[in-house]
């Protein structure tokens, strides 16, 4: 018997569960090896310290809580609870707007950005401004085509309509 | 007999009735056999007696709201553990999220401002109420620097006083796990809570022997 063995059924040995032939051997171990002894003696003092330690009971509002949750499914969870759970999403999406904001104004590389008013009515003729004004779903014009908007080769590719 | 010693299937058949009023008895039986353990292991994993209240509300509610959905593919005591236990391990990631918003009370304060009960204490002088406040206060410190993973099983195994299988039932792991964690966490505790146990006068007898643990 070794260190190596007690390692191996430790939490067995602990529990008495071990075959007799095996727990002597670790005994006798155990009364030769100061280490090991130290580890059996720890392990003593956890299993006493947790079992000494008292059990709670829940407050007897918590309870009358459960009872009124069951009787009226829509009443609230604990009030902290709901609480906590809104503050971190809140807090987050504030701190994420304000680090936006400020890279957005304090950046020397930020494009600036122009209003470019278009003129639609500019150089169409009577007959496009009146499809235009139609909002006709099947007109075969588009107002992108009307406007001179829409490229040559995007013109060109097929679509299902020609099919 | 007591809602304590009462077994489960008679307080589920109790529940599962279909007749409301026996229905809710099923379930205020069930609640006051299981409420001390799921208050005392929520206790001990987020270390305060507000939070441990609201895990017990929502472990009952939630208990009370799949109980048609439970199959029995585990005991019902360990399926309300692990519920209990599952919503005690969220609160407190949440709550430590919130430390720094929300700096929380001494563990006195909370345990006076909650109403909690000390079962074990009820009736006992005030001297000895105070000794076993100050023995829970240094047992717990020294919990809080297990890992969950490991706390769990300590705490079922030696608080609950569950056997390996049971242990097994609710955490939904193999026996042979629970063992190799509950071997990490005794290296992990090795000499901490000798000097607890020097102090509030629990070594009885030098142990050797498995038979005297």
């Amino acid at each position: 018997m070794n260190c190596k063995t007690l390692k191996l059924h430790f939490v067995d040995f602990l529990d008495g569960s071990v075959k007799p032939s095996l727990k002597e051997g670790l005994e006798q171990h155990i009364s030769s090896c100061p280490k090991c002894r130290q580890s059996v003696a720890s392990a003593a003092d956890v299993s006493t310290v947790f079992r000494r330690l008292p059990r709670h009971s829940a407050p007897p509002q918590v309870f009358q809580q459960i009872q009124k949750r069951i009787s009226n499914p829509r009443t609230a969870p604990p009030y902290k609870l709901q609480l906590r759970r809104l503050l971190v999403p809140v807090a987050g999406a504030a701190a994420l707007i304000l680090a936006l904001v400020s890279l957005e104004i304090s950046s020397p590389n930020a494009p600036v950005r122009e209003v470019v008013f278009i003129d639609i009515d500019r150089d169409l003729n009577s007959h496009q401004k009146e499809l235009l004004n139609s909002m006709d779903p099947f007109a075969t014009i588009s107002a992108a085509d009307l406007l001179g908007f829409t490229e040559e080769n995007e013109r060109d590719t097929p679509t299902d309509k020609g099919k | 007999m007591s809602a304590g010693s009462e077994p489960d299937h008679e307080l589920l058949s109790l529940w599962l009735s279909g007749d409301s009023k026996k229905s809710e008895q099923g379930f205020t039986r069930a609640y006051h056999k299981y409420q001390a353990r799921i208050m005392s292991l929520a206790l001990r994993i987020t270390g305060d007696h507000s939070a441990a209240g609201d895990v017990v509300q929502e472990t009952f509610i939630t208990v009370f709201e799949k109980i048609h959905g439970f199959r029995g593919q585990s005991l019902f005591s360990s399926w309300l553990t692990r519920i209990g236990i599952n919503f005690a391990l969220e609160r407190k990631r949440k709550d430590s999220r919130l430390v720094g918003f929300f700096p929380k009370g001494t563990e006195d304060e909370e345990s006076t401002a909650d109403g909690s009960e000390i079962e074990d204490l009820r009736g006992s002088s005030p001297e000895q109420q105070s000794v076993d406040r100050e023995f829970e206060a240094a047992v717990q410190s020294i919990i809080q620097r297990l890992s969950d993973k490991y706390k769990v099983v300590v705490l079922l195994r030696y608080m609950e006083e569950l056997s390996y299988e049971e242990v097994a039932d609710v955490l939904q792991c193999s026996v042979g796990t629970v063992k190799s964690r509950l071997n990490r966490a005794h290296k992990m505790l090795e000499g901490t809570l000798g000097p607890v146990v020097e102090k509030f006068g629990l070594r009885s007898q030098p142990t050797t022997s498995a038979n005297e643990l």
